[in-house]
């Protein structure tokens, strides 16, 4: 198990390294290993796919800039999901001062749509869920995706949310009640 | 359906990543638009040696006082209170000229211009002594700062559909834009300069009157040209098209309305106008 981290940072810091030097090839690696995965827990974390891919770029740009700064203390990818998340607390501030003002609202399409073949009632199901997880604060939103919905470890998400792990511990409970509190309870509509 | 089953449906859904042409493309614009290191180095270096220039101004009457055994509290809200707030626009300059996004860009080098002029005006007031040479340095260092930082940064960005997106006279618009943000800044210079001054005698209503029309124009100016929440993607450019032009517009009209108020200001006899940095007495030496 230790040998295989050793591994896997040794690998980091050679990729890190030919991006430093400009390979193109490793910037594609790096593209083809992070970018489903960082896509994916922005939009967990969001709940807005458009939003989740333009932070996606954004990471990217700004880990490939200051990229001679890695030092090899945690792995590329959580490396690359901090940058990540930071992007994200920027976008929700930004956010929530045009909301503030008046301004332009960003896509409230928050709900995705499901796939095609999704039945009808486990879109509604769905979309219940996704109207709890909305009801979260941001900060126990990020631990409820990447904890509860991403399913990472509690050191891994600690790392990228850049929070001791109890805290991480203790904003996933929280979450995760809230959200079955809500998804449990009927709604007054339906 | 279970909260558990609609978690792991929840999981299963595809979200498409950006494509690798996409990072790219914004990755080269990124690379693009930023100004080189070694020249954001001399911009950063010569907008503190401006700050110094204006702390250096602000700290001198105190020490006349304290060596003249003068009240050091008046002097002390003679000083910091009207150079505090270029000193800080100063040091957000250099904060928002790291970032790449035009809003931040085009801010740093609005801050720069309105202070180049505002110390061309101090070392144009006083004819000899210490505030001239501040006043020289703080011009000397923003138009410094000005040529290191130089166009760099200031092309808009393709990706944003439905943004300003100049592509006709681009370099006027952009230019206007840094003009008039630098007008409301030296517009509300000028209003805490009047408001320090007019505090002076401690009448309050009076003061209202002297400074309050220019600290609102600015405000407006302020929010005409920038709109109201200065960041970098809820600035000027990143309003829909055909916001900005309304935008020009208004800053044209308020600057227009400061200008005439002066105007009458000047004529109904009051002493410091807009643009006076200082009672004359504080320079002589």
């Amino acid at each position: 198990m230790k040998r295989r981290e050793d591994e896997a940072m040794v690998a980091d810091q050679r990729l890190a390294e030919a991006i430093g030097e400009g390979d193109e090839a490793a910037i594609r690696r790096l593209y083809e290993l992070h970018a489903a995965s960082l896509t994916r827990r922005l939009f967990h974390a969001l709940g807005d796919a458009e939003a989740a891919r333009d932070l996606t770029q954004d990471a990217f740009v700004t880990a490939l800039a200051k990229m001679h700064r890695f030092r090899g203390e945690a792995s590329l990818s959580t490396w690359l999901h901090g940058i990540a998340f930071n992007h994200l607390r920027d976008h929700r501030k930004h956010t929530r001062r045009r909301r503030w003002w008046g301004g332009r609202r960003p896509d409230e399409s928050a709900a995705p749509e499901p796939s095609p073949d999704a039945v009808a009632s486990s879109r509604q199901d769905l979309r219940r869920l996704h109207s709890a997880i909305e009801q979260l604060r941001p900060k126990l939103r990020d631990a409820y995706a990447l904890r509860v919905i991403e399913q990472l470890s509690l050191r891994e998400a600690a790392a990228i949310l850049g929070a001791r792990e109890a805290t991480v511990s203790d904003r996933t409970k929280r979450a995760e009640a809230i959200v079955k509190a809500a998804f449990e309870t009927p709604e007054s509509d339906s | 359906m279970s909260y558990d089953q609609a978690l792991e449906h929840l999981r299963q859904q595809p979200v498409e990543p950006p494509s690798f042409t996409d990072v790219e493309r914004r990755r080269r614009w990124t690379e693009q638009r930023r100004v080189p290191s070694g020249r954001r180095r001399t911009a950063l270096v010569a907008t503190y040696v401006s700050v110094l220039a204006y702390v250096a101004l602000s700290i001198r009457p105190i020490i006349d006082a304290v060596g003249l055994g003068g009240g050091t509290v008046a002097a002390l809200w003679q000083g910091t209170g009207a150079t505090l707030l270029p000193a800080g626009l100063l040091l957000w300059a250099a904060r928002m000229a790291r970032r790449s996004a035009l809003g931040p860009q085009m801010l740093s080098r609005a801050i720069l211009w309105s202070n180049l002029v505002v110390g061309v005006l101090i070392a144009a007031a006083f004819w000899s002594g210490m505030d001239r040479t501040l006043g020289v340095v703080i011009a000397f260092a923003c138009a410094t700062a000005l040529i290191a930082l130089g166009a760099r940064g200031l092309h808009g960005r393709e990706e944003d559909d439905g943004v300003f997106r100049p592509t006709r006279f681009r370099g006027l618009l952009l230019v206007a834009l840094v003009m008039a943000f630098a007008d409301a800044q030296t517009l509300l210079f000028s209003g805490i300069m009047q408001l320090r001054i007019g505090m002076d005698g401690w009448n309050l209503l009076g003061t209202l009157r002297y400074a309050g029309p220019t600290l609102v124009a600015s405000g407006v100016m302020v929010v005409a040209v920038w709109g109201p929440v200065p960041t970098a993607d809820v600035g000027t450019v990143a309003q829909p098209r055909g916001q900005l032009r309304h935008r020009l517009r208004r800053a044209r009209w308020v600057l227009g309305a400061v200008v005439g108020g002066g105007g009458g200001a000047g004529q109904h006899g009051r002493g410091a106008g807009v643009c006076s940095l200082s009672d004359p007495g504080r320079g002589a030496r």
